[in-house]
């Protein structure tokens, strides 16, 4: 690279701050739309923050919530029982409702604190029990994968609206000009339409470009050729030829990207130890392992909000066990167990649980009785429906309770039956760890405000810490 | 729940002063000076008012390009820019733009601007849980081509609405062929495929009918007042009520089934002559004979010898038999569903698409076998078998047998030839769309069996009517054939007609009462009576009352094209200038009520509704008198004044300047290596020589130069949504993320690669190059700093070691990824 476009570039990126000025002109006169760090629709935040990011960890599909963390002993009492007449059957149904089945796991005491939970999660449950911090309550009313997901994503079920991490970047900006805010690794949906949020609030994907290798890749961030400097600098000298008003600049930006991002993708930087940690190169663990490792290596460099799904390519719903629950939930639960703890671990090492705020959890939970299925493997009557009604998600970190449980089940974990928690209160909360007053972060759109939590939403105060 | 965008805010303005909201006022023409130049005199009084002058005229170049790719979408060609630029006469602008709106790529523009609207998605686009919207494809042709015509917008919305009910006399073919494909708009909405309660989905359905419909021609949202009386609009529940009376009795599905997983296949009907269809129908009447005569024989036939004159045993094993199972113990299935029929089960088909059933064996030693099915089938429905996911060459099940009753169900056994021992996969599959058939159960026997010896099948107890040919003697077997021989090839003469979305006023129209909060099950006592929405107008009863027999929507669009609607104009030319200026008058284009903007010139929104209606409703009037303005031809060009005081640019002391939507850019590509053949003005477009277009590419399967995965990756990243909901505005945004896209992705380098290829072949000299590839991509010749930085990076390329081509493909690639290229300026 010559010294030439050296100075060019530099001289751009003086021409290019200097309009940092007045941004929501500049935004509207170039056609810019660029999230840049210190640009934030928020001028300061509502309170002192508990957490700085977000790490949500999406178990596609439905985890049980009877099957891990609600303990219900009278599902073993109730085995091959219809659910007693209090228990009323929802309004509606995928399948034909079955008797009880009792969990097929074996539940215990962990931790100091002695919480019971299943061993599923032997990792995370033996190391991390007494961080953890559980609402066994959240409900919605969505039955079926695409509205829950939306449901727990956005707050409503079939519209398109922004998801909490578009809200957080429209909010609260980015932490690091080089790096979207916001990342979303391995996820089912490639389209994120942002709804009424510009497009620049929206999620980038991290993905498995082939299917059938394990790396995790940023489509189209890879240098197709050398020299992309002069590369970059020849259009930056035509665009300052032909649209000399142009303030901000989104090649540059993208370069950056290019020189920052690689490196942080690449975690072959790891030492061999963490790398193991992670459970990268495990049978079972490799893959997600990955993504969280990766997840952590984003924290740490700025990103804001940043999901991990535990999903199957394309179509998603991996923990979604109608039959063979066992045999799934187990799977599952192996692939995810050690790199979630060596996640909680690592972030604890360095310092960083203290303002990131690590969440796990599904879209809904499962029904205690099990459910009649097409097919051979509805006869073993071995699986669970979807539950929407009463479902537990733990959070670790940033400023939650560490070992606090909040909310319950009936006896049979079916529904919510004390302190309700709805999406709309889960998003405040989340909000509110975040530094933000989700009734003032609002976005004006087709001639009123809206909210992530619309008009509802109180934050959960048993949880903070 | 149901949820809509106001449904859950107070109302924020107090209701004391019940003053008429402007948008429903009439319509009041404004007066003004004589002698043209009306859009002007508005804009400029404005200007002056704020201190501002307008920008002067943007140059020729660019003022080409800017109504090339407005009206068309398509970048102009080298030849167009040189005869505009050489055109010295006074009328060169006047007729640049008569030539864009004669031209039949400008339906291809404008009519995607309208697709927004009317929410087209479809065909290989999916979105996760949203069924896939087949045969979309007649509908948005069917907007093209009104485009083209300049279809009055009054007849374009009756259409929309009612368009199967408006039938005339002497109509031509072509008109009763839009006439029935344009109520499509009603059935291409997005539906979830997946719901947790059927009649709650109805009536969801319903509602995104009555909201796209209200916010396309209305600019109101009527889906607020499902649950509640709307906030701020005069908009009573029961208003929405007495609509959705009326859609409630227009059937857009084939069936409604309360079973979830039956879905809720849209109603279709053929899109041909009326002859045609007729006689399509006929055929299949005379086929329908066919086949019941066939069973009539087949009953004397089964009495006579079967039933009379054998006996039959209990059912048995056969000999060497080691597994019997059931059609519904699968080991997985796509798209299949278990039923009920007769006294057992079977598995049948659930939708048209993609269908497999699949079952796992174990056999015990290597061999020959048999695998005998019990099956049924309608038509010929032949399957693909699959062992161990390997394709055995020929079909099986074929044969009909003509009914899928109990009584049709027969056994015919398959060859499995030189298994090996240990487990085996055995599938059936169809390609999407082909008939499968419905499957009882099976057998698997050592051995194979011979289909048309009785023997074995004597064994399986009593045979069913379906079974009577293999019992009969030669001379009875001879007659049946005939009758199938005649069936089969009726069948193989009725040719399958195209087919469009089809709407239809139900049989027994029916009113709907008030839905207390929107809740399914909790109603008013009372029904509303199916009418148009007031607004607070007070529609006229003589003219808009709904009739008991009909559906209403006749009425309904009749309200809304009355040249006295204070809203329908209004609406319609508020877009044409947001599409036009990427900002409206109104800039909520889709609201125009109480929550909406107001106009920042309402004078000129009053003047051109006016003009609109007075022109017999036609969209290219409006254009006309929008592009022949200064207003049109001002320069885009940021000044420290009109950045000041006119930030938006609404005030238009400037042409705004915005990123394209990326069909324009794409397809300024595609132009750019010559791929999009203009077509004459005047002519109707063919598109056959416009497929390759991203109008059409990102809905066909067609994948053009192996890239089409990247074509359909390209479109989310530039702001096109895909999933199925109204877009009055598009995303605009301009993010690193396609920085990265341009410098890294292979589609924008195959482009610029065969630009390269063709100025390098086109054209020897380096200076004549680089005028070349700018004309084709930016509209102009290059200035003189622009052509020297394109001929120095060339050099350095080339220095660097990269071939001509190389280098010339390099530096295109560098021009695509300007501003310039991307912006309408």
């Amino acid at each position: 690279m010559s010294k030439q476009t050296n100075s060019t570039r530099r001289d751009w990126l003086r021409k290019s701050f200097l309009g940092l000025g007045s941004l929501a002109a500049a935004d509207l006169l170039s056609g810019n739309r660029l999230v840049r760090a210190g640009e934030s629709a928020l001028h300061r935040l509502h309170h002192n923050p508990r957490a700085k990011r977000i790490i949500y960890i999406f178990l596609e599909g439905g985890l049980s919530q009877i099957d891990s963390y609600d303990y219900k002993p009278a599902l073993a009492k109730h085995a091959g029982q219809a659910l007693p007449d209090s228990i009323r059957p929802p309004q509606f149904t995928f399948a034909k409702q079955g008797t009880v089945i009792p969990s097929p796991f074996e539940w215990k005491r962990w931790g100091e604190s002695g919480t019971y939970a299943s061993d599923l999660f032997p990792e995370v449950n033996s190391r991390f029990m007494d961080d953890l911090c559980f609402i066994h309550s959240l409900n919605h009313k969505s039955n079926d994968h695409v509205t829950a997901k939306r449901v727990l994503h956005t707050g409503v079920p079939i519209e398109i609206r922004p998801t909490l991490g578009s809200w957080l970047v429209y909010g609260l900006g980015s932490m690091n000009e080089n790096l979207p805010a916001y990342i979303d690794i391995t996820p089912t949906d490639p389209n994120r339409p942002t709804g009424f949020l510009p497009g620049k609030y929206g999620g980038t994907a991290i993905d498995r470009p082939e299917r059938k290798k394990p790396d995790l890749a940023w489509e189209n961030l890879e240098a197709r050729f050398p020299a992309q400097e002069q590369h970059i600098d020849f259009i930056q000298q035509l665009d300052a030829i032909h649209s000399p008003d142009a303030e901000l600049d989104e090649m540059e930006l993208a370069f950056r990207m290019q020189t920052e991002a690689p490196d942080l993708l690449d975690i072959d930087n790891e030492s061999e130890a963490t790398r193991k940690l992670y459970g990268i190169g495990g049978d079972h663990t490799d893959e997600f392992g990955r993504a969280l490792l990766l997840a952590r290596r984003f924290s740490e460099a700025g990103v804001r909000y940043i999901t991990v799904n535990h999903a199957t390519p394309r179509y998603g719903n991996l923990w979604d066990q109608h039959s063979e629950l066992e045999k799934g939930h187990r799977g599952n639960a192996t692939a995810v167990d050690k790199p979630i703890a060596a996640l909680l671990h690592d972030l604890k090492v360095r310092g960083m649980l203290d303002d990131t705020l690590v969440i796990c959890g599904s879209e809904f939970g499962r029904t205690p009785t099990f459910e009649f299925f097409d097919g051979i493997t509805g006869r073993h009557q071995n699986g669970r429906d979807h539950n929407p009604h009463g479902f537990t998600t733990w959070f670790a970190g940033g400023g939650v309770k560490p070992g606090y449980h909040h909310g319950m089940t009936d006896d049979f974990g079916y529904y919510a039956v004390k302190d309700k928690v709805d999406i709309h209160d889960f998003h405040a909360t989340l909000l509110h760890l975040m530094g933000v007053d989700h009734e003032a972060l609002t976005y004006f759109h087709g001639g009123r405000d809206f909210r992530l939590t619309d008009v509802y939403g109180n934050v959960v105060d048993e949880i903070l810490a | 729940m149901v949820f809509c965008l106001l449904c859950l805010v107070p109302p924020l303005i107090s209701q004391e002063k019940q003053e008429t909201h402007w948008s429903l006022e009439p319509i009041a023409r404004p007066e003004i000076p004589e002698g043209g130049g009306e859009v002007d005199w508005f804009i400029h009084r404005k200007l002056k008012e704020a201190g501002l002058e307008q920008n002067p005229p943007a140059d020729r170049h660019t003022l080409l390009r800017r109504a090339s790719l407005d009206l068309t979408g398509l970048p102009p060609t080298r030849e167009e820019i040189a005869a505009f630029i050489g055109d010295k006469s006074d009328k060169s602008w006047e007729s640049v733009v008569d030539h864009l709106l004669a031209s039949p790529h400008y339906g291809e523009r404008w009519g995607r601007h309208w697709l927004d609207v009317a929410r087209y998605v479809q065909g290989t686009i999916k979105v996760p849980g949203i069924d896939k919207i087949d045969l979309a494809a007649p509908y948005r042709d069917y907007v093209v081509r009104a485009f083209n015509q300049d279809k009055p917008y009054d007849r374009f919305i009756a259409e929309q609405i009612a368009g199967d009910l408006l039938s005339e006399k002497g109509e031509s073919s072509q008109a009763r062929l839009d006439r029935i494909t344009a109520p499509a708009f009603l059935s291409i909405g997005p539906w979830f495929e997946e719901c947790t309660d059927p009649n709650k989905l109805r009536l969801d359905i319903i509602d995104e009918q009555i909201s796209t419909a209200t916010r396309a021609f209305l600019a109101h949202d009527f889906a607020c007042s499902r649950c509640h009386d709307h906030k701020f609009d005069p908009i009573p529940t029961k208003d929405y009520y007495a609509l959705a009376g009326i859609f409630r009795s227009t059937e857009i599905t084939s069936q409604f089934s309360n079973d979830w997983k039956d879905g809720r296949p849209r109603s279709v009907i053929p899109l041909a002559e009326q002859k045609e269809s007729r006689e399509h129908f006929m055929r299949q009447v005379h086929l329908f004979e066919l086949i019941t005569k066939r069973r009539d024989h087949l009953e004397t036939l089964f009495l006579t010898k079967v039933r009379l004159r054998e006996e039959f045993p209990a059912p048995a094993k056969l000999p060497n038999e080691i597994l019997f199972f059931e059609a519904e113990d699968f080991a997985g299935h796509k798209n299949l569903k278990t039923s009920e029929i007769g006294p057992g089960k079977v598995i049948r088909t659930r939708k048209a698409i993609e269908r497999w059933v699949k079952y796992r064996v174990v056999i015990p030693e290597p061999g020959d076998y048999s695998l005998v099915v019990r099956y049924a089938a309608d038509s010929p429905s032949p399957a693909i078998l699959e062992l161990d996911l390997k394709d055995q060459q020929e079909r099986v099940l074929g044969k009909p047998t003509y009914g899928e009753l109990p009584e049709n169900f027969s056994w015919h056994p398959l060859p499995l030839r030189n298994l090996e021992k240990g487990s085996l996969h055995i599938r059936f599959k169809v390609n999407p769309n082909e008939p499968f058939p419905v499957l009882d159960c099976f057998r698997l026997v050592k051995g194979v069996l011979d289909p048309e010896d009785t023997e074995w099948r004597r064994l399986l107890g009593e045979p069913s009517l379906a079974d009577t040919p293999y019992y009969l003697n030669v001379g009875e077997t001879k007659s049946l054939r005939e009758r199938e021989d005649k069936i089969a090839s009726l069948r193989n003469s009725v040719t399958q007609l195209d087919l469009t979305l089809g709407v239809r006023d139900a049989s027994t129209p029916v009113n709907l009462p008030v839905h207390i909060g929107g809740d399914v099950y909790k109603t008013e006592p009372f029904e509303i009576r199916r009418a148009v929405p007031s607004l607070g107008l007070a529609p006229d009863p003589e003219r808009f009352g709904v009739e008991e027999r009909e559906s209403g929507r006749r009425q309904f669009a009749d309200w809304l094209t009355d040249p006295g609607h204070p809203l329908t104009a209004r609406v319609m030319v508020n877009r044409i200038w947001h599409w036009h200026f990427g900002i409206g008058l109104v800039r909520t284009t889709d609201d125009f009520g109480k929550q909406g903007s107001s106009p920042t010139h309402p004078d000129l929104l009053d003047w051109l509704a006016a003009e609109f209606v007075e022109s017999s409703w036609s969209i290219k009037h409006i254009h006309r008198l929008i592009l022949l303005s200064d207003t049109y031809r001002a320069s885009s060009e940021l000044t420290p004044e009109n950045r000041e005081q006119d930030a938006d640019g609404s005030l238009l002391s400037r042409f705004p300047k915005r990123r394209l939507e990326v069909e324009a850019i794409y397809d300024s590509m595609l132009t750019s290596i010559g791929k999009v053949p203009r077509q004459e003005p005047g002519q109707p477009l063919d598109t056959s020589r416009s497929k390759d277009r991203a109008l059409y590419i990102l809905t066909s399967s067609r994948s053009p130069m192996g890239l089409g995965l990247e074509i359909r990756k390209m479109f989310p990243l530039f702001g096109f949504d895909s999933s199925g909901r109204p877009i009055h505005d598009r995303d605009e945004s301009i993010t690193p993320e396609q920085a990265l896209w341009w410098l890294n992705n292979p589609l924008p380098e195959y482009y610029a690669s065969q630009l390269a290829e063709r100025i390098l072949t086109d054209h020897y000299s380096p200076t004549e190059r680089v005028r070349a590839v700018h004309e084709i991509a930016l509209g102009r010749p290059p200035g003189e700093k622009s052509g020297l930085a394109f001929l120095t990076y060339i050099d350095q390329l080339t220095d660097d070691g990269l071939s001509e081509p190389e280098a010339w493909s390099r530096a295109c690639l560098g021009l695509f990824s300007t501003r310039s290229f991307q912006t309408l300026e």
